[in-house]
């Protein structure tokens, strides 16, 4: 399962709390541990890699030099300003308005966050496997190795670790007896041809 | 929150998982009326340790890492160890069972569904080896660091240990034993045909969900607390050698 990491960086507790609740129901997010504060917010970055960080504005207004500076350096990042009524956004950001319904909240979330993954990185929609990855699932379930599989299919061992990537993600199986179990069911191989 | 003078019933009420919980802090139930300070009290259990377990089994935003990291490394350990205990006689023991039932009742025993069974074994393996590992070295590495550490004295002993191994090696080792219950969890829900009777079915089901969240919050004691607590005490020794 595709997973997109979003950090949420507000002084209230309430508010973190709050928005990891509502992250929850999205099963494409997972949210990381939130932050309280823009100290460390450097090492975090690097450590957690998320793809989407939500902000207090405030903590925006009250830093905007070093937020800016931070958005270039990782602007492969989605920031997003969390505004509370009464207050002007920096207008350095998209903004997710904090005191709307849920309905509204969940819609910004969508436009905002889960529209633009969907296009960027592709999530695949399909959980189909492909003819050339049901392939690589037998060659798993007989207990080939990555490099022998290559050799077998014709393919590189690059693109060998690619498929198993994808396949895990569509299946979401991770290990190689479980991808087994799963071959064995769909028919894709034979108890009996198995190794041991 | 859960703070001392709440009762220990609330507190059971507030979630029915502290039970097992509780349990491994040798608490057991039958409390009576008293609040959580008096029965640990009466069981000589740490109170500002259990409630910081507690509150951080409570609420996935909560996690007081450097509290946690100030107790000492006995208690910890002591700690992940009862849990190891639960895992490998109580948890394990029960799934098994299950699984075995649920073959026989729900799938009509055929050969495809004893790769369900070989499957579980394979699991089972992997986490005893998984946890026996953590009993038999990392835990004794741990106490004799934090000994070391504490008395000053850092003798060869320890030093020959701490030259060939570090809690680093361990880490890195810190496989996800999680992985394969994940897969098994999705096969039963996604990938194996309709079972006949679907009560055995969801008890296994909901029983591997639980045992998932509790190895999950057991990994985060482990790598976010009982590490970094060793790797700090590891450096201060090795500038003093």
């Amino acid at each position: 399962m595709n997973v997109i990491r979003v950090s949420i960086v507000h002084e209230s507790y309430i508010i973190r709390k709050g928005f990891s609740s509502l992250l929850l129901e999205f099963p494409e997010i997972f949210a990381l541990p939130g932050l309280d504060s823009i100290e460390m917010i450097e090492e975090r970055l690097k450590k957690d890699d998320p793809h989407v960080l939500l902000i207090q504005s405030e903590i925006v207004l009250k830093n905007k030099s070093l937020i800016s500076k931070l958005r270039n350096s990782f602007s492969t990042k989605l920031f997003i300003e969390l505004v509370h009524q009464n207050v002007n956004p920096s207008n350095l950001f998209p903004i997710i308005y904090i005191d709307n319904s849920k309905q509204d909240l969940v819609t910004s979330i969508n436009r905002l966050i889960l529209d633009r993954y969907k296009s960027k990185y592709e999530l695949i929609e399909s959980s189909d496997l492909s003819d050339r990855e049901k392939a690589v699932v037998r060659e798993v379930a007989l207990g080939y190795t990555n490099k022998e599989i290559a050799d077998r299919l014709f393919i590189s061992t690059h693109t060998v670790i690619t498929h198993r990537k994808n396949i895990t993600r569509k299946l979401g199986i991770k290990t190689v007896s479980g991808i087994t179990v799963y071959a064995i069911l769909n028919k894709l191989v034979e108890m009996s041809e198995l190794k041991k | 929150m859960i703070l001392p003078d709440m009762k220990m019933a609330e507190m059971i009420h507030l979630n029915y998982e502290f039970v097992s919980v509780i349990n491994r802090f040798n608490i057991k139930l039958g409390f009576g009326d008293k609040t959580i300070h008096e029965v640990c009290e009466d069981n000589s259990v740490n109170i500002d340790f259990f409630l910081a377990i507690i509150n951080a089994y409570y609420d996935n935003d909560y996690f007081p890492k450097e509290q946690l990291k100030s107790f000492p490394v006995n208690m910890i350990t002591s700690y992940l160890k009862k849990n190891h205990e639960y895992y490998l006689f109580d948890k394990i023991p029960e799934l098994e069972s299950l699984i075995k039932k649920m073959i026989l009742e729900c799938y009509q025993k055929n050969h495809k569904s004893d790769l369900l069974d070989s499957f579980f074994t394979n699991y089972k393996e992997e986490l005893i080896a998984h946890v026996s590992y953590e009993d038999e070295v990392v835990f004794p590495y741990a106490l004799n660091v934090e000994k070391a550490y504490l008395s000053g004295k850092v003798t060869s002993e320890i030093k020959e240990q701490m030259k060939n191994y570090s809690i680093k090696t361990y880490l890195d080792k810190h496989d996800d034993v999680e992985e394969k219950l994940y897969d098994l969890k999705n096969i039963i829900i996604k990938y194996l045909p309709a079972p006949v009777n679907s009560f055995l079915c969801n008890k296994v089901l909901f029983e591997l969900f639980y045992l998932e969240k509790d190895l999950d919050d057991h990994s985060m004691l482990e790598e976010k607390v009982l590490i970094p607590k060793v790797e700090e005490m590891e450096k201060s020794i090795f500038i003093r050698i």
